[in-house]
């Protein structure tokens, strides 16, 4: 088969799968789908990825690349497959799929962010009340408390709210 | 125009014949030997066709093996064949790399236009989108789907709930089975409890014909009005598999039917009757499969040469009055212009027309042009659903 040949020639140990996938586990660096075989979407197609995924395109009907799209693939390749493209597709699904990874950290850390507000919020009122200061003077003890802790201020404020920073202690820095 | 000895041209064909489509198979070789008979006895052509005919019997990898037999040691640049799209998935990679012509009979889902492939059979905006506005328009918009697990089910049921929804209607419920499974009985009785208004069925061969029968029984026995079952692929052999009662009743989508009344059809009926029995009828692959023959001979008399270039070039010019009608090759994406119609079947395992299209349809395998907001006005003012049920069908036009 064209493509486990180039793969290997490539260097990379390729093992075969018939559809459905059994569970792959830790040692997979890659995968290759053929979009053409099997049903509709499933269940397991819509599981977020741990690695890369290429797409084997032979039909481009919509039905079949909805389906295709469900396992959220990085890169493609349009049958027949030659060894023309296949390296190309290693670079593209590993550059998108990281690319796609770093975003989903981004996400998450903006997402615990964005839940994090009220805590910030009411931990700035709090020290507006003990400290009687503004809230421009609040925030920046808040800041300056985080950085000199080596803590987010999501952290912090968590804690001046939990009672573990009496204001002397936040006074002083 | 010089006259040329008569040299003999070989086809390539690639029907299966035997195996789980071969009644289809068997029908597109019926049409395409009945239009190589047709240019051999003519003296209008300068050549013979002599077809080599190979039976894969549907297996993929024949068709694989039989395709490069046919083009590197037969050295053939003509190649009639294929019905189900993985067999012309299959074959495509060799008939381009080597540069030759498929002629492709078979009605399929569209979302294909190789250079390399003359596509004679009907594009989805020329059977289920007729079928779909058809249904919207004079039946209702809910409708149950059966189907097998492949790609036309997927496809032509995609198309359809697209159609409906935009309508404002619902797909029901979607059953579908294993490909070349026969276990229908789950769906039937399904289908007998919840009562669907409108029955849309993808399945094939024995599975079809074992619904048709089943479900005639079933709604025998339990009564009540009788849902239409609504296909793309019915066809006049067909109905005489399913059985006399179980048979009549049924609309189907398709640009040709044995009932067509045109000279040119009448023609073809009678002399397809006088080579393969009077009893059998031709069905729509037969036409298709005929039109591949002669487009094919006249585009090579019309170029002068088998190259795959002119020949292409030169059934692009064409313009053949088919039994269907008009028939031309659309040079944009190699798909024919074809005259839709609706009909119903009846008894003598034959179709009444109910709709015939005003003119031949532009292909359209992309559904680039599907317009959904036009369809779906057509569906105002449809009968309720408890009005359809047991309601005839009345004509269109």
């Amino acid at each position: 088969m064209v493509l486990k040949n180039q793969l290997e020639f490539l260097g990379l140990r390729v093992t075969v799968h018939d559809q459905p996938l059994p569970p792959l586990g830790e040692s997979v660096d890659i995968l290759f789908f053929d979009a053409d075989g099997g049903q509709t979407e499933s269940e397991e197609a819509h599981r977020e990825v741990d690695f890369p995924v290429v797409a084997l395109i032979g039909s481009e009907t919509p039905s079949r690349l909805q389906a295709m799209l469900a396992r959220q693939p990085s890169a493609y390749l349009m049958k027949p497959i030659r060894s023309t493209g296949i390296y190309a597709s290693l670079a593209i699904a590993t550059h998108q799929f990281s690319t796609l990874q770093a975003m989903r950290r981004k996400l998450a850390s903006a997402e615990e962010r964005l839940r994090s507000r009220r805590l910030l919020l009411a931990a700035t009122l709090q020290i507006m009340k003990q400290a009687q200061v503004d809230e421009a003077e609040a925030f920046r003890i808040l800041r300056r408390t985080a950085m000199f802790h080596r803590q987010t201020i999501e952290g912090v404020s968590a804690q001046i709210l939990a009672g573990e920073f009496p204001l002397p202690r936040l006074l002083v820095g | 125009m010089a006259k040329r000895r008569r040299e003999t041209i070989h086809l390539g064909v690639l029907y299966s014949l035997t195996g789980p489509y071969g009644l289809v198979g068997r029908e597109m070789l019926n049409g395409l030997t009945l239009a190589v008979e047709q240019v051999n006895a003519s003296t209008e052509f300068d050549f013979q066709f002599a077809p080599l005919v190979f039976d894969p019997g549907g297996d993929l990898q024949n068709y694989q093996e039989h395709c490069e037999l046919l083009i590197r040691d037969k050295g053939v640049r003509h190649i009639v064949g294929c019905y189900t799209s993985a067999s012309r998935k299959q074959v495509l990679p060799l008939i381009e790399r080597y540069d030759r012509l498929l002629w492709h009979s078979a009605r399929y889902e569209g979302f294909e236009n190789s250079d390399n492939v003359i596509y004679v059979g009907a594009a989805p905006n020329q059977h289920v989108v007729p079928l779909a506005r058809h249904m919207i328009e004079t039946l209702g918009t809910s409708v149950y789907c059966v189907g097998a697990n492949y790609l036309w089910t997927w496809e032509t049921n995609r198309v359809l709930q697209e159609i409906v929804s935009a309508a404002g209607g619902e797909i029901i419920a979607k059953r579908l089975v294993a490909l070349w499974d026969t276990e229908i009985g789950h769906i039937i009785r399904e289908i007998i409890e919840r009562r669907p208004p409108i029955i849309f069925n993808t399945l094939v061969g024995e599975a079809s014909y074992r619904f048709y029968r089943d479900l005639h029984r079933a709604l025998s026995r339990s009564g009540g009005p009788r849902p239409p079952i609504l296909s793309c692929s019915l066809c006049e052999p067909e109905l005489r598999l399913i059985g006399p009662r179980a048979s009549v009743g049924h609309v189907t989508s398709s640009v040709y039917f044995s009932s067509i009344d045109t000279p040119e059809n009448r023609s073809f009926v009678r002399r397809y009757r006088e080579m393969f029995g009077s009893s059998n009828l031709p069905s729509v692959d037969a036409e298709a499969s005929y039109l591949c023959g002669l487009l094919l001979a006249r585009a090579i008399r019309r170029a002068g040469s088998t190259d795959v270039q002119s020949v292409r070039t030169a059934v692009w010019r064409d313009e053949l009055q088919a039994p269907q009608g008009l028939v031309k090759v659309d040079p944009e994406n190699n798909h024919c212009y074809l005259t839709p119609r609706l009909a119903r079947s009846r008894a003598g395992f034959s179709f009444e027309i109910l709709d015939t299209a005003p003119a031949p349809v532009k292909p359209d395998p992309y559904l680039t042009w599907l317009e959904l907001d036009d369809l779906a006005r057509g569906a105002r003012g449809r009968p309720g659903r408890e009005a359809l049920a047991g309601a005839n069908l009345r004509v269109v036009k």
